[in-house]
């Protein structure tokens, strides 16, 4: 069973993927 | 700037410093001084550990490096947030719970006193210069930009520093921050609306943000391989990683941050609320340069943003070249700009052959500006014998001054300023800590009451201000030295990192070994410094990698010594 700061440290690593794909998808929607 | 930005500006420095220090409680016992009894709330801390970093170099710096080359330097926070998780596993828990005020007090209760001395001592010299760094780069912008003295701006920017750390220890230092923090943010999104607000009718943000695609402003993703090249999406995630481990987990300045938090899950929140905002805080930091540049695509801006080297070339030898250039640039705008205005019409036709032809004529006419303002910024280095003269640092002061209305002038101003401000008052506490803990309490009286150590501590405060301020001021005279310690600085990140893995991830490792692979990171990281063109970032790996594996050596040979003795 996960414990809350192990649900922490998966939530900011799911955030960050998000973020690099959003990155990702705004250099791909404008060029 | 006008009386009313004065008043905003002034008000405003005065409020935060004075709530600051009415916020202080129990800062007359040093736990209370230095990490504020564990009482700050994690979201406090959180919002300290970045306001330390966001630098006014930030403001100044990257926002023009966003107008002048866009996002790609964002690949450079890449694994920042890898690093908190990591950090909030391993570390945070082992300096939280061992009671430590400092974090190379910790290496001597793993190791032994030498290797404590030794590294606080690297943190006090590299962190004292670069304290000193910090005051000097916007002092110079904003001493050119407002026509101050440059004593008095590097002062204007210090002094509050000071003051409010030495008085108010590590909660005034918390409580400053939240506020300055909240003040850029919000001075970052109205530079950004004002941008937006200047585009011209008929063109969106859509289409401006087309108009610096086109150019490769919105290029954030590099996946070439090149161990030379500091922004690519590998440097940023593999190598940054050891950076931005040795300095959120090792450089007391961001140590002492949420050593404060309330208990160790609340230490590992203020970290992971970096991990969180970092990334997007810089990508709206960048953001706000390559809106600048779109709103500069309509708006003609000048040949070089600084108004001395533009006065001084207009009424010196160089005055017809000078005028030569600027009515060639005056040709060069024009082609762009009406570039970018048929890249939106074609846009909004939606004829794919239209939008890409508009996109390559976008593309030239960049290019073609770039290389006058290039022509530009060289007949200064000419002229003035500045080698190192940028334009880069003056773009955002000159957008702000010059743009911004009344009152938000004065905020702006005041957000770069307290930017300085909050990063020189957190090294500042943590100068002063490490000084005291690490050396005047360990060497010099280790007895004596929590008043007597807090007295050297605001003494403390006071000298490695004075010695920040005497730096900046010098910096021009020092310039080659201070390059010269910032090196030496860096040489020490990756082999501290080094360091602490030993401390925790190697159980037989000793403090000679520790100690010998310190110096060895450090000198493998010099000659791959001095001998490659390896990027700074990659380093940082070189410097790690070296320590533990010294280190683990050492420990084997001692361990093997001691049986062979029994």
């Amino acid at each position: 069973m996960m414990n809350a700061m192990h649900r922490s440290y998966v939530r900011v690593l799911a955030v960050w993927a998000l973020t690099l794909l959003a990155l990702y998808a705004l250099q791909r929607y404008f060029s | 700037m006008h009386l009313f930005d004065w008043v905003v500006l002034l008000g405003l420095a005065a409020w935060i410093v004075y709530d600051g220090l009415k916020r202080t409680k129990d800062s007359q016992e040093l736990e209370g001084y230095f990490l504020a009894k564990r009482s700050i709330p994690w979201w406090a801390a959180g919002i300290s550990v970045m306001a330390t970093q966001l630098s006014a170099i930030t403001m100044i710096g990257t926002t023009g490096q966003g107008y002048n080359d866009g996002l790609r330097f964002i690949q450079f926070y890449f694994a920042l947030p890898v690093a908190m998780v990591l950090l909030s596993v391993t570390l945070v828990p082992f300096f939280y719970h061992s009671g430590v005020y400092t974090a190379y007090e910790y290496l001597e209760r793993r190791f032994d006193a030498k290797t404590r001395a030794f590294t606080s001592l690297l943190f006090l010299i590299s962190r004292g210069m670069s304290c000193g760094a910090v005051i000097s780069a916007p002092a110079v912008v904003l001493s050119l930009v407002l026509n101050w003295d440059l004593t008095t701006t590097a002062l204007a920017i210090a002094l509050p520093a000071v003051v409010y750390t030495m008085f108010g220890g590590v909660q005034a230092v918390t409580w400053t921050d939240v506020k300055i923090m909240t003040i850029i943010v919000f001075g970052l999104f109205a530079v950004i609306v004002v941008a937006i607000l200047g585009f011209p009718a008929g063109v969106s943000v859509g289409d401006g943000l087309s108009i610096a695609a086109a150019t490769g402003r919105l290029r954030t993703f590099d996946f070439s391989f090149d161990l030379t090249n500091q922004y690519t999406f590998w440097s940023g995630t593999i190598a940054a990683l050891f950076l931005f481990c040795s300095y959120f987990g090792t450089d007391q300045s961001q140590v002492q941050r949420y050593l404060t938090a309330r208990s160790v899950d609340e230490a590992r929140h203020s970290l992971l609320m970096s991990a969180y905002w970092k990334i997007p805080l810089q990508v709206l930091v960048l953001l706000l340069g390559v809106l600048v540049f779109v709103f500069y695509v309509f708006t003609p801006p000048p040949l070089l943003f600084s108004r001395v080297e533009t006065e001084r070339l207009t009424t010196g030898p160089a005055a017809a070249a000078y005028t030569a250039l600027e009515s060639e640039y005056a040709t060069a705008l024009d082609a762009r700009r009406t570039a970018a205005t048929d890249l939106a019409t074609a846009r909004r036709s939606g004829d794919s052959a239209r939008i890409q032809a508009g996109r390559d004529a976008m593309r030239q006419g960049d290019v073609e500006v770039n290389r006058v303002r290039a022509r530009a910024a060289g007949l200064v280095r000419e002229q003035s014998g500045d080698r190192r003269f940028s334009d880069v640092n003056y773009i955002t002061p000159t957008f702000i001054l010059t743009q911004l209305p009344v009152g938000l002038v004065g905020l702006l101003m005041l957000a770069i300023i307290m930017a300085a401000t909050d990063t020189i008052a957190g090294e500042l506490n943590s100068l002063s800590t490490a000084t005291v803990i690490d050396f005047y309490k360990r060497w010099v009286t280790t007895s004596a009451t929590d008043a007597h150590y807090l007295t050297v501590s605001k003494i403390a405060t006071g000298v490695w201000g004075l010695f920040a301020c005497g730096v900046a001021v010098w910096a021009a005279e020092l310039g080659s030295l201070i390059e010269v310690v910032n090196r030496f600085g860096s040489f020490f990140y990756g082999s501290i990192l080094g360091v602490f893995i030993l401390a925790i991830g190697v159980p037989f490792a000793t403090g000679n070994g520790a100690f010998v692979g310190l110096i060895a990171g450090m000198t493998s990281v010099a000659w791959v410094a001095s001998y490659t063109s390896v990027a700074f970032l990659w380093q940082n790996v070189v410097g790690a990698v070296a320590v533990v594996i010294t280190g683990t050596l050492v420990g084997l040979m001692e361990r093997a010594g001691r049986s062979n003795v029994r």
